[in-house]
This record gives structure tokens, sequence and C-alpha cells, in this order.
């Protein structure tokens, strides 16, 4: 019996609970400190996940809103097209390691001060339950065929399922960097 | 509406519960109803509650490095049920509980189910009975997994399997029993 969606499901909960009991209890101080002038605070790869987020999950509460019902026993088919697969592979890190350096788009570049920081992660919250029902909901609906317009635009598409891999694998990569920075900014913690 | 000869006949092969374990249980236990196929307890959650089973089958399974479902139990009305060393340790859990059919399940809360064996240190003897059940369930599979042909695998589970079982899809018995499905299938036709 494969189980697509419940792999994605257990990832995304993996990941929920690693931002709600490591990152969430931290001083805000070490949220909002970066390592260098270039590099982000991990209250500002929270906002980018946001961000992200806000670019995709209307289009896949919309899918799996329009989509229909799987019949009984019917089994949840994936498709994926090389170019899904690329960037699932890219983004997604290989161990503590983020395979590729990587420049995000500027509408993807959070701005952030630091009266924002509860508000941030208040967001991530609610976006993170609605990405997880999006799995949840998945899981019992034919989205074979459906497509996602990447943040690239309409002209490039996720298949449902790639998209959704695609979001997992990019937040993994970001909860690498998470812990790189604090890495650095708890064992640099002059002026905290 | 109270479900006391429900937990009653749940509990009492271990242990007589005592009018006011009962009066505790009756003010605790919420009836919480599941649809075919949700999910019950997730992966990469912590669990939350102790069940007990209303009626419904449900299953247990994790995912293989595959990204196959291996379902490892079951459930049926008169037995406990959800994820017992997530709840106990409060650590995430592995495995997915999914709902089959619908279900109804009585659900006790983490607090609720410590704060039973500190007001009735008696129950201990039940959750001394219940692990020692676990444990020895889980020894009898492995022996049956290691040592049994898929034939004689599928004749025992037959003679130990209630009625309830016999009416799920095939594909997760085929799964616990680690046989593929047109195995089983053919294993069925030949007993029938």
């Amino acid at each position: 019996m494969e189980a697509n969606f419940e792999i994605l499901l257990q990832q995304s909960n993996t990941i929920k609970n690693f931002i709600k009991d490591k990152v969430v209890p931290l001083d805000s101080a070490y949220l909002l400190r970066k390592a260098d002038e270039k590099s982000w605070s991990v209250l500002e790869v929270i906002k980018h996940l946001n961000l992200v987020y806000d670019k995709y999950l209307v289009n896949l509460e919309n899918a799996v809103a329009n989509a229909e019902q799987l019949q009984e026993g019917g089994v949840v088919k994936k498709k994926t097209t090389i170019l899904g697969s690329i960037s699932v592979y890219s983004q997604r890190p290989k161990g503590n390691k983020r395979k590729f350096k990587m420049k995000t788009f500027d509408f993807f570049e959070p701005e952030i001060n630091n009266e924002e920081l509860h508000q941030t992660l208040d967001d991530y919250y609610a976006k993170k339950n609605r990405f997880n029902e999006i799995l949840r909901e998945s899981r019992l609906k034919n989205l074979e065929n459906v497509k996602i317009p990447t943040a690239l635009g309409e002209r490039v598409q996720f298949y449902f399922y790639q998209c959704l891999e695609f979001l997992i694998a990019h937040e993994q990569r970001h909860v690498v960097q998470i812990k790189n920075i604090l890495s650095l900014v708890k064992t640099d913690s002059a002026g905290i | 509406m109270s479900y006391k000869h429900i937990y009653q006949n749940a509990f009492e092969p271990f242990i007589r519960v005592s009018d006011a374990v009962t009066e505790y249980l009756d003010n605790r236990l919420e009836l919480k109803k599941f649809n075919p196929r949700a999910l019950i307890t997730e992966a990469g959650n912590v669990e939350r509650y102790f069940y007990i089973v209303v009626s419904g089958v449900q299953a247990g399974y994790l995912i293989d490095r595959d990204g196959n479902k291996v379902v490892l139990a079951f459930s049926y009305p008169g037995n406990f049920t959800g994820v017992y060393d997530s709840l106990v340790s409060e650590q995430i859990s592995h495995f997915f509980v999914e709902s089959i059919g619908q279900s109804h399940l009585l659900a006790l809360n983490k607090a609720d189910f410590d704060e039973l064996f500190v007001q009735f240190p008696e129950m201990m003897t039940w959750r001394l009975r219940f692990i020692e059940m676990i444990l020895s369930g889980r020894g009898q599979r492995e022996v049956e997994m290691l040592t049994s042909s898929a034939s004689e695998r599928f004749e025992a589970f037959m003679k130990r399997c209630p009625d309830e079982l016999l009416q799920i899809p095939q594909k997760y018995l085929a799964s616990y029993l680690h046989m593929k499905p047109e195995t089983f299938s053919r294993l069925r036709a030949r007993k029938n």
C-alpha cells in the first residue's frame, strides 16, 4: 500500500514540532540575531517560509476543494515531471547540509522588524496547519492530473503531489539553515 | 449517555473497575467520531489521547523506506487503541492510526490518563497487565513473522481473527501478515 501523502504529513509534522520545541522557546535575541550582515536571522527564515506558503496555499486549497472524492478503495497516484523532480532534489537537504546555495526571488525576501516576532510565529503555525489540512484531505481526493502554478508564474507548473513534495523539501532545507544559524549565534553569543 | 459497559468490558479482563474509577472515567472520557480513512494519530506528532474502541476497526501502521504502509496492529470494539509509547513518553510517534471505516472512540486525554493512576493506584495493576499483553503479542508476532511461511501465518491469523477484521479491505490484512494482497486473496480463496 503506497503512502505518498502520509509520508509528507509525517515530514510536515516533524518540521512543525521542531519549530515548536526547538525554536519557539528560545530567547527572542537568538531569533533576531544574524550570523553576519548578509545572512538571515531565524525569524527571517520563518517569515520567508510564510511568504512561500502565501504563494501556494490558496491554489492548493482550491484544487482540493474542487477535486473529486476518491472511490472506496481507490489508490492515490502521483504524477511527476523531470523539472519537478529536479526542483525537489535541489531543495531537499542531504543530512544536515543544503546541497546548493541559491538566491531567493525578491518577492520571497523577508523584511522584518523586531515587533513582528510573535506575529510571524503565529502566522507560521496558521499556515502550517492549513498546509497539513491540505495533506490530510488530499489523501482522499483524485488530484492526479491537477497542476499548480510555481512561483515562476502560470507557465511553469508542478503536478499537485510534486508541489507538496517541493514545499516540504524547501522547508526541510530551511530547517537545516535554522539549525546552522542557531549553532552560530549560540556559540558567538556576545551582545545577547 | 454513559459508556460504562464499554470501558468496563475493556478493563475487566485485567482488573475489576471500582465504582470510584467508573465515576472518574464517566466524567472524563470524551466520545470522538472518525470518518472512514481519517487519521486518528499522525506520525510526527505526539499522541494526546488514550482510546477505548466503541465501534469500527482501526489500523496502526508505519511507512517503510520504500514509502509503503506496513500494518502492525488492528483494534476493534472493546480494545484499547492509539500509540501508547508516544502517549506515555511524550515523544513523537512513528506510527499512524487510521480509522478504516467509521469509528467511535472514547478518548481520555494525557493529563486525565496520568491522574487516573495517581488517584487510583490499584489501576497500576491494569497498566502492568496491559503492557505485559502488548509485549507478549509483539513477541508472538515476531516469532510468526520470522519462522512461519505465508500460508502458516494466514492459517494462524484466521484462527484468532475476530469477525470484525474479516470485513475490512484485504490489503490491510495482507500488509499485516507481510504478504502481497494477491497471495492473501489466493490463500483466502483456497480456504473458502
